[in-house]
């Protein structure tokens, strides 16, 4: 028998290594408690979607309470509200893909395109901005501006292109269009930040090499700059796909229709997430909220899935 | 040394995020343990001869906390001399949160994190459960407090529970026979206008609906940039045009025999759609006023750039005259006498309840609180002031309030200088009396029109469906919701055919909602309820 040499099993040197960077680890281990305790934990509360839990029955009363099946689900399904609450929601969030998704990474080639470095310092920080300003100011500010008696109006106005000022804060005409041109005014310049990370990651070879074979500005962009990024687009991709019933990038669905959305528009402006907190949780009723809620994480989970495999297959990059 | 410092910064990471982590599992002994010191021991009544009302000690209140499940509510903090009036005389501070929404209320009673008291009007037979408030009753017994609650307050409040205790009691409770005693108002919905705008067309009468519609033409002509009228979702809406066409303000109607309709299907509350509509369609209301609060209506008048708005009847214009005045001098406000012989009928058994959750640090002391609230003398100094500083009483007990108290109304600063958000144990005619002593005389034949007109048929309220009735429960609240919402895009109709093909599809979505069998369900419960409160 062979004398099994030291230092070749694997395992022990996962164990040594680790033990090497034990008080980094440490700050490692911080993050995992974290997402346990935070993330995963929680999650035991998905039992009450099943239940007929009430509130006063506590804790406890999450485990103790009767099973009801699915009943809290067939009772979303077959709610009155259900097909009005999925399309808009689907509209929503699909709209704003559409629209939000590229519009950051093509700004983010343009600003990899500026050659003065104050000019695209300055515009890059003027556009990660409103990234930093809350929706409730926001939604505030759009009040103010786009009222009846608001700027906006006043505007055309002044300008004769309307005659009637635009009810641009209760029609349900505006409202899809307010919400989808703010997301990408607030987002945009924080995701080209990611983007244009990625492109500074770019060999500066390949485009040494392009420039000496002739390649114009624009040939560079296409065949160097978008194949090179298409790994980080794929990635973040996935994740807008994932929590696309949410607003996708931003994420802002809830924040935008429970802030901009009142009874004037409310025919495209109430979402599956503020029909459950005004149906569910104001009416204290956790299962039901909980179910929906499980409906949702479901779809982005699916959402993951399906978009990781289809990006495998075409592109090679997935997350997983 | 190396090898230390390594240590070093592992043991502040770790401590860093230990207190984090332990924050989270926080619950009410936590808080107990923290609020320890201001938990404080109790006086029994009748200690301290010079003060009866004595609990605690002034000079070391115990101090309760307090959710103010109102995201309105007048204020933030209890401070002023009407708060520091109550500590004086019982020695007790309350220390309010205020609710920042409707749904936070019920996110802490699920995690247990409910303060010392909530004051509240919704979830009340969620929180009436011995898991999470004690019941007053239970109290009462355990610390020989001399308070006897009437019977039927003891039976309204019990309607919440599932057992036989009551864990509140309605606070601004009234009757019908109680409003025949005073010159005050009830609180109802109604239009104020500006007389002075008026005045300059000529005076014209508004003794209907026609006649307003009228008037509200002429602002418009005269004034083309003037919104004849205002409103806010959140609070009064569109109300006051229900009751002036023939239109209950009860979710339900319980007919003669026996029978219930939704109110929602009745002709009368198409009407009431198909005249508001005729306000939008006319440019006489704004799209805009569904997505108002109070305070943008108030605005919109206040800047001269409204006619009329609607409020309540024991509005004194306070929010809105003193910046109007800037701009116009001579403006003024009255109110309409209501435009229609149909009663304004309410339907309440009071307002609120003061819930003593199993968290409070010193329920003895919150019991003899709430006793002290209730009482004669607690409901005169929260709602009108110290005697004899801030009020003095006229031949018929009726408050006549200091200079310094009226400027404060005039100035809208009687919130900070004396607060009389001290709501917990008010009561309604209290209240009333108050607003309708400093309100100017040009609202008393109006004020005198509406006492005429009013009633209050408490088994609707009394009867609407609780927790308890499970899905029928769910489908109430589900309509109540959709007719808040589903109403706007009737009333936002551009023209008379969209008007009809929305009101159509507002019928088809609450026939969907099952609200027929609702009605079915409430009939005999609303008929039992009748015959508690009016036995003949």
């Amino acid at each position: 028998m062979k004398k099994r040499e030291k230092g070749k099993d694997p395992q022990a040197g996962v164990w040594k290594q680790f033990w090497k960077q034990r008080y980094l680890q440490i700050f490692v281990l911080v993050g995992i408690a974290y997402v346990f305790i935070f993330n995963y934990i929680p999650m035991v509360g998905l039992i009450i979607g099943f239940k007929d839990y009430k509130i006063t029955s506590g804790l406890e009363g999450m485990f103790t309470s009767t099973w009801v099946g699915l009943k809290n689900f067939q009772e979303f399904f077959t709610d009155y509200k259900f097909p009005e609450l999925l399309r808009n929601t689907l509209v929503l969030s699909i709209l704003k893909l559409i629209f939000s998704f590229p519009i950051p990474i093509l700004f983010a080639v343009l600003l990899n395109e500026v050659r003065s470095k104050k000019t695209k310092k300055f515009i890059q920080t003027v556009s990660y901005l409103p990234y930093f300003v809350s929706w409730v100011i926001v939604a505030g500010l759009l009040r103010i501006f786009a009222s009846d008696t608001g700027i906006i109006n006043n505007i055309l106005m002044s300008m004769h292109l309307i005659q009637q000022p635009l009810e641009l804060l209760t029609s349900p005409k505006y409202f899809t269009v307010i919400a989808v041109l703010t997301a990408i005014w607030k987002d945009t310049g924080w995701w080209a930040i990611v983007f244009l990370a990625a492109i500074t990651g770019i060999d500066p070879t390949l485009y040494e090499a392009a420039e000496m074979d002739g390649a114009s500005r624009i040939k560079r962009i296409r065949y160097i700059t978008i194949p090179c990024i298409s790994g980080t687009v794929t990635v973040v991709l996935i994740m807008a796909l994932g929590n696309l019933l949410g607003g996708g990038l931003s994420g802002s669905n809830f924040e935008q229709c429970y802030l901009l959305g009142n009874q004037g528009n409310m025919a495209v402006s109430d979402i599956i997430q503020t029909y459950v907190m005004r149906i569910g949780l104001s009416n204290a009723r956790y299962s039901f909220a909980t179910a929906v809620g499980m409906f949702q994480s479901v779809i982005s989970v699916t959402l993951v899935f399906i978009s990781n495999f289809i990006s495998k297959k075409v592109s090679g990059n997935g997350l997983f | 040394m190396k090898r230390m410092k390594k240590l070093t910064a592992a043991v502040l990471a770790v401590a860093m995020v230990a207190p984090g982590l332990m924050g989270c599992g926080g619950d009410a002994k936590g808080s107990d343990a923290k609020d320890q010191t201001s938990a404080g021991t109790v006086v029994k009544k009748g200690e301290d001869p010079d003060n009866p009302w004595m609990i605690g000690d002034p000079e070391n209140p115990i101090e309760l906390t307090v959710f103010l499940n109102h995201t309105w509510y007048g204020t933030e903090s209890f401070t002023g001399a009407i708060p520091d009036e109550i500590t004086k005389r019982t020695g007790i501070k309350l220390v309010p949160t205020k609710a920042t929404d409707y749904t936070q209320l019920g996110v802490m009673a699920s995690s247990g994190e409910l303060p010392d008291l909530v004051f509240t009007s919704q979830m009340m037979d969620t929180l009436s459960d011995p898991n999470i408030c004690y019941s007053y009753d239970e109290l009462i017994d355990k610390y020989h407090v001399d308070w006897d609650i009437d019977q039927a307050h003891q039976v309204n409040a019990k309607a919440f529970s599932e057992d036989d205790h009551y864990y509140f009691t309605f606070s601004h409770a009234s009757s019908n026979e109680d409003w025949k005693k005073t010159r005050a108002v009830p609180m109802v919905a109604t239009v104020q206008y500006r007389t002075d705008m008026l005045k300059e067309l000529g005076n014209p009468e508004i003794k209907n609906l026609d006649d307003l519609d009228n008037v509200f033409a002429q602002v418009k002509e005269k004034w083309p940039e003037v919104t004849p009228l205002v409103f806010a979702v959140t609070t009064w809406t569109l109300d006051p045009f229900k009751t002036w066409n023939n239109c209950t303000l009860q979710d339900f109607v319980l007919n003669d025999d026996g029978t219930c309709d939704i109110t929602a299907k009745t002709e009368e509350y198409y009407n009431y759609l198909k005249y508001c509509n005729s306000l939008y369609q006319k440019g006489y209301i704004n799209a805009d006023n569904f997505s108002w609060e109070s305070a943008d209506a108030q605005a919109a008048m206040s800047s001269d750039k409204a006619f009329a708005i609607v409020g309540n009847t024991q509005g004194t214009g306070s929010e809105i005259l003193p910046g109007l005045k800037e701009k116009v001098p001579d403006a003024d406000l009255a109110e309409l006498a209501p435009l229609s012989d149909y009663p304004l009928i309410n339907s309440e058994i009071g307002w609120c309840g003061t819930f003593i959750t199993k968290n409070n640090k010193n329920p003895e002391a919150s019991i003899r609180l709430m006793q002290f609230l209730f009482s004669d003398e607690g409901q005169k100094l929260t709602q009108w002031g110290r005697e004899g500083i801030d009020y003095t009483l006229d031949d018929r007990g009726l408050p006549v309030f200091s200079e310094e108290w009226q400027k404060s109304i005039e100035d809208n600063t009687n919130t900070d200088l004396y607060n009389t958000n001290f709501y917990f144990g008010g009561s309604k005619i209290l209240e009333a009396e108050a607003r309708c002593a400093v309100q100017p005389e040009q609202y008393q034949a109006t004020n005198d029109a509406i006492r005429e007109s009013y009633d209050n048929e408490e088994w609707y309220v009394y009867a609407t469906p609780k927790t308890s009735d499970g899905e029928y429960k769910v489908t109430y609240d589900k309509m109540v919701d959709y007719i808040k919402t589903g109403q706007a895009k009737v009333i936002l109709s551009a023209d008379d055919s969209e008007f009809e093909k929305n009101y159509t599809e507002f019928e088809n979505q609450l026939d969907d909602l099952k609200v027929d069998s609702l009605a079915e369900f409430m009939a005999p419960r609303l008929s039992e309820a009748k015959k508690l409160f009016r036995p003949e």
